[in-house]
């Protein structure tokens, strides 16, 4: 048994441990390579231009990144109908004013074709807002509840009622098309002439010489073109266009563009005068 | 930490370097963190030697006891900002190179896996596996080769690996317990208790030299 100090310690080995300690250190001490400090650097070198930027870095990889991500698809949301400007998501038959049905301009529902079955055809509009009602059943329903706020109207039933995204509702309502549903904000019931394309309440009087505009809600006739149509069939300056073929006429009514004649109800001096439109040839 | 600066010339490190080698490893690290390329050069000069020879000891190949002793230099370069001088910076480095020498050897067994030497293993030599020193002789070592060193390197080199790491650090680079039970993050128990294991494996192995 022997004593063998290591650095600071007093370490008691017996001769077996004292001879391999001898034999250990007995042993060739390897050093590094004459090269060894330039190969260090030059991996250093090596490891600091993989590095990425301290600065900026977290900004360009990550932050930005996301940024365009959520930018993206705030604009897609957004232009997408998702989101209204108010952030609330809106839809078309639970957010429009109850109001709407009262708007002057507000046509009977009868958006669908005429050999569809439709329950309720001369029906005046159902409120838009009214919830799902029990008795609602089928597409039709859903279609006439939704198509029957025309764009125009809706500023007006907003006032009206005091609120609502009503504009949003006329979007939502409009892309919805379903099988055998006309689209069109108000259309005919019927005009018996199927052939003809639909044509707007303006562009009817213009055809037939009668200069008219919506004021008020009503087509008032500022002038008649003499040798037109409406000239010969007696509308005068300053008529009150009320409905034709006995429909009520709105300012965006569409109507099936006659082939021969219209009957027009005139409010002239306050009486009520049917004339027959009678068509040029 | 500016590394181009440690690009410099070595015409400008040597100059500093003289004033280097009178700093206390923790003043050259301080001055590495300032951009003292010559601290640095100094930190590698002094560590380089022993890194390496107890590299090499652990995996008993020159080449990649080398690459693993620049690589430690590397890693505690871009580590410096994250030492803290209540530790000595020797214990430090070691415990990155021996963290380092594990990682390999274990690559080492995962690439070993299949061979038909695994079949053989017993419980009682877990850890321990036919891993033969390189056979390759040291640049100088050619004329003062002999039987008797080559038996004892081979002795070191076929210990368990929790066994061949306390061994190498006492007996080899003659550092205290403490020491080694901080760079193997033992307790200074369990630390003794592994040196004095692996010098009964070493008896074992050896009893022909120590009769």
């Amino acid at each position: 048994m022997g004593m063998e100090k290591s650095h600071n310690e007093t370490e008691i080995l017996g001769a077996d441990e004292r001879k391999l300690r001898e034999m250990c250190r007995s042993l060739k001490k390897v050093d590094a390579p004459a090269n060894f400090d330039l190969k260090v650097r030059a991996r250093l070198a090596a490891a600091k231009s993989s590095e990425p930027a301290p600065r900026f870095g977290f900004a360009l990889r990550y932050a930005l990144p996301a940024f365009a991500l959520i930018l993206v698809f705030g604009l897609l949301a957004y232009n997408g109908g998702f989101l209204s400007p108010d952030g609330n998501p809106t839809i078309a038959r639970s957010t429009a004013p109850p109001s709407i049905p009262a708007a002057p301009q507000s046509a009977p529902v009868s958006n669908f074709a005429p050999q569809e079955n439709v329950e309720q055809p001369n029906e005046t509009v159902a409120p838009a807002t009214e919830p799902e009602s029990p008795k609602t059943n089928g597409k039709p329903q859903l279609a006439a509840r939704i198509v029957r706020v025309s764009k125009k109207d809706l500023p007006k039933a907003k006032n009206e009622s005091g609120g609502g995204s009503t504009v949003y509702s006329w979007k939502e309502a409009k892309s919805l098309t379903l099988p055998n549903v006309n689209a069109n904000p108000v259309a005919p019931k019927s005009s018996g002439d199927k052939t003809g394309n639909p044509v707007s309440v303006k562009e009817l009087l213009t055809e037939n010489g009668i200069d008219a505009d919506f004021e008020n809600g009503r087509w008032s006739v500022k002038s008649v073109r003499a040798n037109s149509a409406g000239a010969d069939s007696g509308v005068r300056e300053k008529d009150v266009i009320e409905a034709i073929d006995g429909q009520p006429l709105g300012g965006e009514t569409i109507l099936n563009k006659p082939v021969k004649s219209k009957t027009i109800t005139v409010i002239r001096n306050g009486e009520k005068t049917q004339i027959d439109l009678r068509a040029r040839q | 930490m500016a590394l181009d600066k440690f690009e410099n010339s070595d015409a400008e490190v040597r100059k500093k370097s003289v004033s280097a080698k009178e700093l206390s490893d923790h003043q050259l690290i301080d001055a590495t963190k300032r951009g003292d390329e010559a601290a640095f050069a100094e930190i590698v000069s002094r560590y380089r030697n022993p890194l390496t020879n107890y590299l090499y000891r652990m995996l008993g190949d020159y080449e990649e006891a080398v690459d693993l002793a620049q690589e430690t230099f590397v890693r505690v370069y871009f580590a410096l900002e994250r030492y803290h001088t209540d530790y000595a910076f020797s214990t430090y480095i070691y415990r990155i190179a021996t963290n380092l020498a594990i990682s390999e050897i274990r690559k080492k067994k995962r690439r070993k896996l299949l061979s038909l030497t695994g079949f053989f293993q017993t419980e009682e030599s877990d850890g321990q596996e036919f891993n033969p020193p390189d056979e390759k002789t040291l640049p100088d070592e050619g004329l003062i080769e002999n039987e008797r060193r080559r038996t004892i390197e081979k002795a070191i080199a076929t210990l368990p690996d929790k066994y061949r790491a306390p061994i190498v650090l006492r007996e080899i680079q003659e550092l205290s317990y403490e020491e080694i039970a901080q760079i193997l993050g033992l307790g200074l128990g369990t630390t003794k208790s592994r040196i004095s294991r692996a010098r009964a494996l070493l008896r074992d192995k050896l009893k022909q030299y120590l009769d």
